[in-house]
This record gives structure tokens, C-alpha cells and sequence, in this order.
């Protein structure tokens, strides 16, 4: 029983499953949708901002270094100016300035100056110069000399110049033309740089967890500084700078190196280096994966909730019509005591007060049908009971023996016939309808007895319309009729009279009559014929025309019965009105 | 009844989106358990501070942590092998080893093998065949380079002296194989002397001053091993001999490079020891996160001179980038 109740709960077909089903798979596509978008949304976002950032990070780092090689080029500038200003070399003063220009900045390594043909003329450190420098074949040297009066800045190399610890540096070059003692003194001036303040500067990059900027030159490419850089030189580290070196400035994605980089350029005035800022993909596909768990779990908690949710709601909606289904059932089973109670006022509540409603009904009528069928039986019953009235046996019996006395076997004989056909017809083997022609049969067996019994103080007719006789009657409908028209219209009366018996169809309709030429009665007594038994007690004349009447009606409805005409001293005529229903029509 | 269930359920699910939000605040923080690698050289000089170098480029490029450590002196063997056990039984996850000895060296870097700890033996060979990988170069090829540049300075002929042969040290034992099969059956090569010398480049001075007062002058000297070449060209200078007495040597130590731009030596042939320190942090990262590794990484070696020695690719292989 609990198995299948629980059965029930979860069927496929109940209204319960189909509103939980479909609430939640509308609200998993809506929530699924708007995660789809916002999923996109912040996507796009994310590398927006990660673009954007990059940008900005690279650009003020541009920007940085920009103000750095110009202050360098601003140093290099006021060297050149106390160079010129120069008389001789060497010179005290001279070494005195350029060594608190020195002093002042950690990132100079050198500042020294050569003749054209490499001849050194001053130079900070003061140290011995090396043998086999290849001075004059350096690139630094010699695009000094290539384009005098122009600062170049060379990629990196190491300064081999001077006894001591090889560096790595930028040299800064310039051809300058000195005036000395009246002539032109054709020389280079060179500033070293080491890579400290870029190092300083790239280190402050921050792109993410993993990624870094880099420094390349422009024109050939050459890595100038690179936060590993001894893994470039050592071969081991690869960047794409071919890719690099078609940008200006912006942004591109580069998987050459087998990780998806984002690669960001900007151009650094003035020096022809480009910066080169790369940040791992992978980083933000973190993001997009924080973001992914985020909506999932976003999503199964909306569709947990939203579970439970419309499994509720649709309990709450279902249950009552659930309830009075149940209700129902028992209805149908036949129990009609129940009220479904009413818990709210809505549709369901108005549908249960419907039903209580009509279950009300339906119990009104089947109780009025119990009843009807109750009088019915009970008619019936008193009937039959008037059938073998003590009263009428015992006045016919009386008549058979005062015949029999007499000698009249003939008549004793007839007599006896009739009461007995009589009592065979009212019993009918127990059926309640009969054909007309049996119950004129009926009537003619009674008027037969009662006329001997009365000595021809009455003649009678039957005829019947040959349609009528095939027609169903309620048997015994006529003799309290016949009984009535002898004992109330002819029997008090003085003369002979005459009772007429017809059935015809009229309109469909049958109808049988009793009609007597008896005394007839007046208005206010007709009036009171077909009214039930008051109550007080069983009327003189016994069952009677009412019961007659009832009968008629209970069987077959309000619209048949009797119509009684009579008028005093003229007689009085009843008519049954019956339908006309035939023996396979009742079936 | 309804309604304040309703209220409770979506004050729940509220909280529980809070929660989820508040998921996301958490900064990711670096994997706890980061493995540990020791690298064990032979010894602090200039070379290993830039296997150092490469090592440390590798472990914070592979988020792993990396101890260096190595005795004071290349010749104490002992040292090492108590420095290997010693980070053995600390439990290091993985080790990078430099081996002062042939042979001394494999009974320590097995056992720590037989342990799980994955071995990777750079520059030097260990003699044994359970070790991960060997990074390092072909000290035998290096050793016919050394000798076919000598002989291509010395014009093919003279005698020549092989420097700083060390018992044991299966590199310079290597390099010497290699010269004197170069040379093996040249007859304008006329006499080869091998000299054993420790790892003191005063010491070696004084051996070459000593071999040339008895035996005369040679006309090239291979010094096998950074010291020896550097004690070479001290002894080449100091008897002003610049030039007569040629000089190839192995290594760029800064002495050498210095000694290779006045001319004293003729040639150097140079592994690159960021490379070697780089790769033999990866290799063993490798073998830790059990990748296939290859039995043998060449670093490569190249042969450079005075006049090369300041061309661009030359100069980042032999001056290491430091800020």
C-alpha cells in the first residue's frame, strides 16, 4: 500500500511531476542561458582587461625607460659639454667633473674618450686598458664614427676595455669634433651603461604570476635585456622577436614557444627599442576556470533550490486535487457521506465546494429515490393486499354458495371462473406490467362477478382500439377504478347503470377509461380525490384512485396519471394516461 | 507556516551563494609540498657559480627549491660523498651531482637511486649505470679539439706538455685520452709529456717552471683544466715566453678569459656550465615527475680564440650575464 502510494507520488503522468519537470527544466535553461552569456561576458572581460592592463603596464614602462634613456642622454649630454669645454688631455679639472658625474650614478660604468683612431684621451675608470681590445672595430666605435654628432646606443656587449671585471653594458657613443689649440680634433666619446636600472625597471613589470617584459632593438632584433637573459645566450630560451619586430605597438597572441602567450609591444622613442611584454594564457584561463566552478556551482544550487522548490509548490497545487480524487473515489464506491473540506479559497476550494455541492445532491436524490421506490412497493403492496380483500372473497364466496343453493351451476360455474382467472392475472407471476388485453381481461373477470354479485343493477362495455392492446399497462389500474365507479356511482343510485371501459392511443398516449353514468360528484370532492393519504388515517374507500395515481406517476413520471371529469347526476369519467410502451420497447 | 518556510529556504540559499562568492576571495597559494633538489658541485670557484646560476634559472622557472652546496677544494672526494649522504638522509626529493670521482661517487648516488631519489650527474661522469642522466660534454671530443687546435697553432709540430692530468678525475683523464689519440702516430708531434698537477694554479706554475728548467722548453701547453691553465699562462708570462710557449686550455674562468685577451693563451675550448646547471636541475625535475629523460645530454663544446672570443654569440657564452 505504501509502495504504491510512493509509486503514485513519483508517477511519470502525475500533474505534480509534470509542473516540477517542467518548472525546473525551464529554469535550468534560463539559468543555464544566462551562465552561458555571463560566462561569455566575463570572458570577453577578462581578456579586455587583461589586454588592457597589459598595455597600460607595458606603456609606463616604455614611458619609464623613455625617461631614463633621456636622462642618461641628458648625463651623456653634460659629459660632452665639460669635454668640450676641455683645453687639454689629460686634464685635472676635467677628471675631477666627469668623476662626480661618475660618482653620482651607480648604473655608469665608463666614460672615456678616444681619438678616431682609438687612442685614449681621458677615461673613467683611470685603470690600464687591456691589449687586443679591437677597439676601433667595436659597433659602438664605429658608428660613432659613421655618424658623428649623433648619440647611438649600442645592443649589448661586454666592455673589454679596461683591466678588471668584464661587464656586461650599453654603450652610449657620440663622434664629436674638438677644437684644440686652433684645429679640429675628431673624436668619440663613450658612456657605458650597465643594466641595473633596466633590470630595476623590468622587474617592476608585473603580468601576472609568470609573465615578464623584455627590451629588443628594432633594427636588427637583438635582445637588449631580458629577465633571463643568460637562458636566451645559453641557447636554452627562445623568443619569437621576428613576430615582435612587425609591431609598432598593440597586442597579439603567440603559441611559438607551445604555451599560448599574449604578447604586448610598445615602441620606446628615440633609442629604437621596442618592449615586449608576455603574459601566459594560461593565467587567465585560471580566471575563466574560477569563473566556470563559480557558475556550476552557481547553477546546481539554483537547480537544487529550485528543485525543492517547485517540488513543493506543485505538491501544493496537486495535493488538494489529488485529495479529492481520492474523494471521489469513495464516491464512486458508493459512499456519498463524505465532505471534502475546504482549506483555501482558491480554485481547488471552489472546485471542492462544487463537488460537496453535488455529492449533496446526489445523496438528496438517491435518497428520494429509495423513497419512491419504498412507496412503490408499498403501493403495490396494498394493492395486491386489496386484491384478496377478506371482504370481497368472502361476499363472492357468499354469492357462489347462495348460486350454488339455488342451482345455478351454470353461474357458480362462470363465477368461479372469473375469480379465479381474476386472481390469476393479479398475480401475474410477480410481474408489475402486464399487456392492456390482460388487464381488460382483469377488469372484464371483476365485472363479471360484481354484476352477479349485483344482480344486473349495471351493464357494462369493454372495447379496445386493436393498437391499445398491445400496449403495457401497470396491471391493476382498472378494477379500483371499475370498483369505484360500482360502489360510489351506481351502487347508491336508483337505477340501472352503465359502466363503459375503453383504451385507445390518443397522441401517442395511451389511454384507458372508466367512464359511469353513476352519481358524479362535486367540484370540491374531485378536488380532493388525488391528494395522498391525510394524515389521520387511511381513507374509507382504501387505496383508492390516489393509489392508483401514484403508482402511474412514480413508474412513469409526472405527466401521466389520472384525469378524473365529473359532474352530479351525470357520472363520472377516468382516465389513465399511460405511455404507450410495448413488450420490445420495454426491453 | 508557508511563507516562513519560504523565507528560510531562500535566506539559505542566499548564505550558500555568499559562501560561494567568498570561494573566490581566496588567493591561490604556492604548492606546499615543493620539491626539494640539491645540487652538490665540486667546488665554489667561478664555474660553478654559474652552473649556480643555471640551476637557480631552472628551479624557479620548475617552482622547485634548490640547496647548493659543494666542499671548499675540488680533490676532497670525501667531502662530497659526506655531502651527499648528509642530503640524502635530510630527505631531498631529487639530486644534481658534480662527481669529484669516477668512481667514489657511485656507491653514494646508487644508494640514494635504491632510495627513489633520482640522481643526475653533470659535467663529470658517475661510474655508474643507475643514475637518471649524465648532462655535461664529451670531455673525449673536447680532448681531440684541444689537440687539433694545438696543433693547428703550433704549426703542426714541436713538443708539447699536457697539464693537469689528475688520478681519479675522469674529465681531465678524459680530455688527456682524447689529445693523445689526436696526436697518436703524427710524426711531427714529437714528444709528449703529461704532468700532474692539483687544483692550485700557483702550484702549477711552479711544476711548469720546473719541467721546462729540466726538460727545456716546450713549444704548447695543454692545460686540462681551468687552474692549470691559468698557472700556465702566469708562468708563460711571468718568463715573458708570450707567444713561444702556446697555450690551449679548457674553461672560461675569468683569469683564463683575461689571459685569452692578452694573448698568453691561444685557445680555450668551453663548455657552457649555465647550461649544464640548467638542464641538470630540469633533467632531474624530470625524472622526479618520472618523464623519460635521456641517458645522456651534450651540452656541446665550442673552441675559441682571441680573435673570436669578443664576436657577439661568443661573448654571451663566455662572459656570464650578470646586472
Amino acid at each position: 500500500m505504501k509502495g504504491l502510494r510512493i509509486r503514485r507520488l513519483y508517477s511519470f503522468k502525475s500533474m505534480q511531476f509534470l509542473i516540477a519537470v517542467s518548472f525546473t527544466a525551464m529554469t535550468a535553461v534560463v539559468v543555464f542561458f544566462v551562465s552561458a552569456v555571463l560566462y561569455d561576458k566575463f570572458n570577453r572581460t577578462a581578456e579586455k582587461n587583461t589586454v588592457q592592463s597589459n598595455q597600460q603596464v607595458i606603456y609606463q614602462v616604455a614611458s619609464n625607460l623613455e625617461y631614463y634613456i633621456r636622462s642618461m642622454a641628458t648625463v651623456f649630454s653634460a659629459v660632452e659639454q665639460k669635454v668640450r669645454q676641455g683645453e687639454a688631455f689629460p686634464n685635472q679639472l676635467l677628471s675631477e667633473q666627469l668623476g662626480t658625474i661618475f660618482s653620482t650614478r651607480e648604473d655608469l660604468v665608463t666614460i672615456a674618450l678616444f681619438t678616431e683612431a682609438g687612442q685614449r684621451m681621458t677615461s673613467l675608470p683611470s685603470q690600464e686598458m687591456r691589449s687586443n681590445t679591437h677597439l676601433t672595430s667595436q659597433s659602438w666605435f664605429r658608428s660613432a664614427v659613421e655618424n658623428p654628432n649623433h648619440l647611438s646606443f649600442s645592443v649589448p656587449h661586454v666592455q673589454n676595455l679596461f683591466k678588471g671585471q668584464y661587464k656586461w653594458v650599453v654603450s652610449m657613443s657620440k663622434g664629436i669634433t674638438l677644437h684644440m689649440g686652433g684645429r679640429d680634433l675628431n673624436a668619440v666619446l663613450l658612456v657605458d651603461v650597465n643594466f641595473k636600472m633596466i633590470d630595476d625597471l623590468s622587474r617592476s613589470v608585473k603580468l601576472g604570476r609568470k609573465g615578464y617584459a623584455y627590451i629588443i632593438d628594432e633594427s636588427a632584433g637583438n635582445i637588449i635585456y631580458h629577465p633571463q637573459q643568460q637562458l636566451i645566450y645559453a641557447g636554452l630560451k627562445y623568443e619569437n622577436v621576428e613576430q615582435a619586430l612587425k609591431y609598432t605597438y598593440g597586442s597579439y597572441y603567440d603559441d611559438s614557444t607551445g604555451e599560448n602567450r599574449m604578447i604586448t609591444i610598445q615602441t620606446v622613442g628615440n633609442v629604437g627599442w621596442k618592449i615586449v611584454g608576455v603574459s601566459y594564457m594560461d593565467e587567465v584561463v585560471t580566471t575563466r576556470k574560477e569563473i566556470t566552478s563559480f557558475l556550476v556551482w552557481l547553477l546546481a544550487l539554483v537547480m537544487g533550490f529550485v528543485l525543492l522548490i517547485t517540488w513543493y509548490m506543485s505538491a501544493k497545487i496537486s495535493q488538494p486535487i489529488k485529495r479529492l480524487e481520492k474523494s471521489m473515489q469513495l464516491v464512486e464506491r458508493g459512499n456519498f457521506d463524505i465532505l471534502v473540506p475546504i482549506r483555501r479559497d482558491d480554485e481547488v476550494g471552489r472546485l471542492s465546494r462544487r463537488f460537496n455541492l453535488m455529492v449533496t445532491r446526489i445523496r438528496e436524490l438517491m435518497n428520494q429515490i429509495i423513497h419512491e421506490q419504498e412507496a412503490k412497493r408499498k403501493t403495490e403492496l396494498e394493492v395486491l393486499q386489496s386484491q384478496i380483500h377478506p371482504h370481497f372473497l368472502y361476499n363472492t364466496l357468499n354469492s357462489v354458495v347462495r348460486l350454488a343453493g339455488t342451482g345455478k351451476n351454470e353461474e357458480v360455474i362462470t363465477m368461479i371462473t372469473s375469480l379465479s382467472k381474476f386472481f390469476r392475472i393479479s398475480l401475474s407471476k410477480g410481474k408489475t406490467v402486464i399487456p392492456v388485453a390482460d388487464e381488460m381481461e382483469h377488469v372484464r373477470h371483476y365485472l363479471i362477478i360484481q354484476k352477479m354479485r349485483y344482480k344486473n343493477k349495471f351493464e357494462y362495455a369493454i372495447e379496445a382500439e386493436e393498437a391499445a392492446l398491445d400496449c403495457l399497462t401497470l396491471k391493476l389500474v382498472l378494477q379500483p377504478l371499475v370498483e369505484n365507479a360500482i360502489y360510489h356511482g351506481i351502487e347508491p343510485g336508483a337505477d340501472e347503470g352503465f359502466i363503459a371501459i375503453s383504451a385507445a392511443v390518443v397522441e401517442g398516449k395511451l389511454r384507458l377509461r372508466v367512464k359511469d353514468d353513476g352519481l358524479g360528484m362535486g367540484p370540491e370532492t374531485l378536488a380532493g380525490l388525488l391528494e395522498g393519504p391525510k394524515a389521520g388515517g387511511v381513507r374509507e374507500n382504501g387505496i383508492g384512485l390516489y393509489n392508483v395515481h401514484e403508482r402511474i406517476r412514480l413508474q412513469f413520471g409526472d405527466e401521466y396519471g389520472l384525469r378524473i371529469q365529473s359532474e352530479r347526476e351525470a357520472g363520472t369519467t377516468v382516465d389513465v394516461w399511460l405511455p404507450c410502451l410495448r413488450e420490445e420497447e420495454r426491453q | 507556516m508557508t511563507g516562513f518556510r519560504i523565507r528560510l529556504s531562500a535566506a539559505l540559499f542566499a548564505m550558500a551563494l555568499l559562501a560561494a562568492c567568498t570561494r573566490q576571495g581566496e588567493i591561490p597559494s604556492a604548492e606546499d609540498s615543493q620539491k626539494e633538489i640539491a645540487l652538490i658541485a665540486k667546488s665554489r670557484g667561478e664555474f660553478w657559480s654559474t652552473v649556480k646560476m643555471g640551476a637557480e634559472a631552472a628551479a624557479k622557472e620548475l617552482g622547485v627549491k634548490l640547496t647548493f652546496d659543494a666542499p671548499e677544494q675540488e680533490t676532497d672526494v670525501a667531502g662530497q660523498i659526506d655531502r651527499v649522504n648528509r642530503y640524502l638522509a635530510y630527505g631531498v626529493d631529487g639530486m644534481v651531482i658534480a662527481a669529484s670521482d669516477y668512481e667514489r661517487l657511485a656507491a653514494p648516488a646508487e644508494s640514494a637511486e635504491s632510495r627513489g631519489v633520482p640522481v643526475v650527474a653533470i659535467e663529470s661522469e658517475i661510474d655508474s649505470g643507475k643514475i637518471r642522466s649524465f648532462v655535461g660534454i664529451d670531455n673525449y671530443e673536447a680532448g681531440r679539439q684541444a689537440a687539433r687546435k694545438m696543433k693547428e697553432i703550433a704549426t703542426g709540430q714541436g713538443r708539447f706538455l699536457i697539464l693537469g692530468y689528475l688520478k681519479g678525475a675522469r674529465n681531465t683523464e678524459e680530455r688527456e685520452r682524447g689529445i693523445l689519440d689526436e696526436w697518436a702516430g703524427d710524426p711531427d708531434i714529437l714528444a709528449v709529456r703529461t704532468a700532474p698537477c692539483s687544483l692550485d694554479a700557483h702550484q702549477c706554475a711552479d711544476m711548469v717552471k720546473d719541467l721546462i728548467a729540466r726538460e727545456g722548453p716546450f713549444d704548447g701547453i695543454l692545460a686540462l683544466n681551468a687552474s692549470a691553465a691559468a698557472g700556465a699562462a702566469e708562468q708563460i708570462s711571468r718568463m715573458k715566453r708570450i707567444g713561444g710557449i702556446k697555450l690551449v686550455g679548457f674553461d672560461n674562468s675569468p683569469e683564463e678569459l683575461e689571459w685569452l685577451q692578452e694573448g698568453v693563451i691561444q685557445a680555450t675550448v668551453i663548455q657552457n656550465p649555465f647550461s649544464i646547471g640548467y638542464l641538470g636541475v630540469k633533467t632531474a625535475v624530470e625524472a622526479l615527475e618520472h618523464k623519460p629523460v635521456e641517458k645522456r645530454i651534450d651540452t656541446g663544446t665550442k673552441v675559441i680564440d682571441a680573435e673570436s672570443m669578443f664576436w657577439s654569440d661568443n661573448q654571451k657564452l663566455l662572459f656570464p650575464f650578470v646586472q
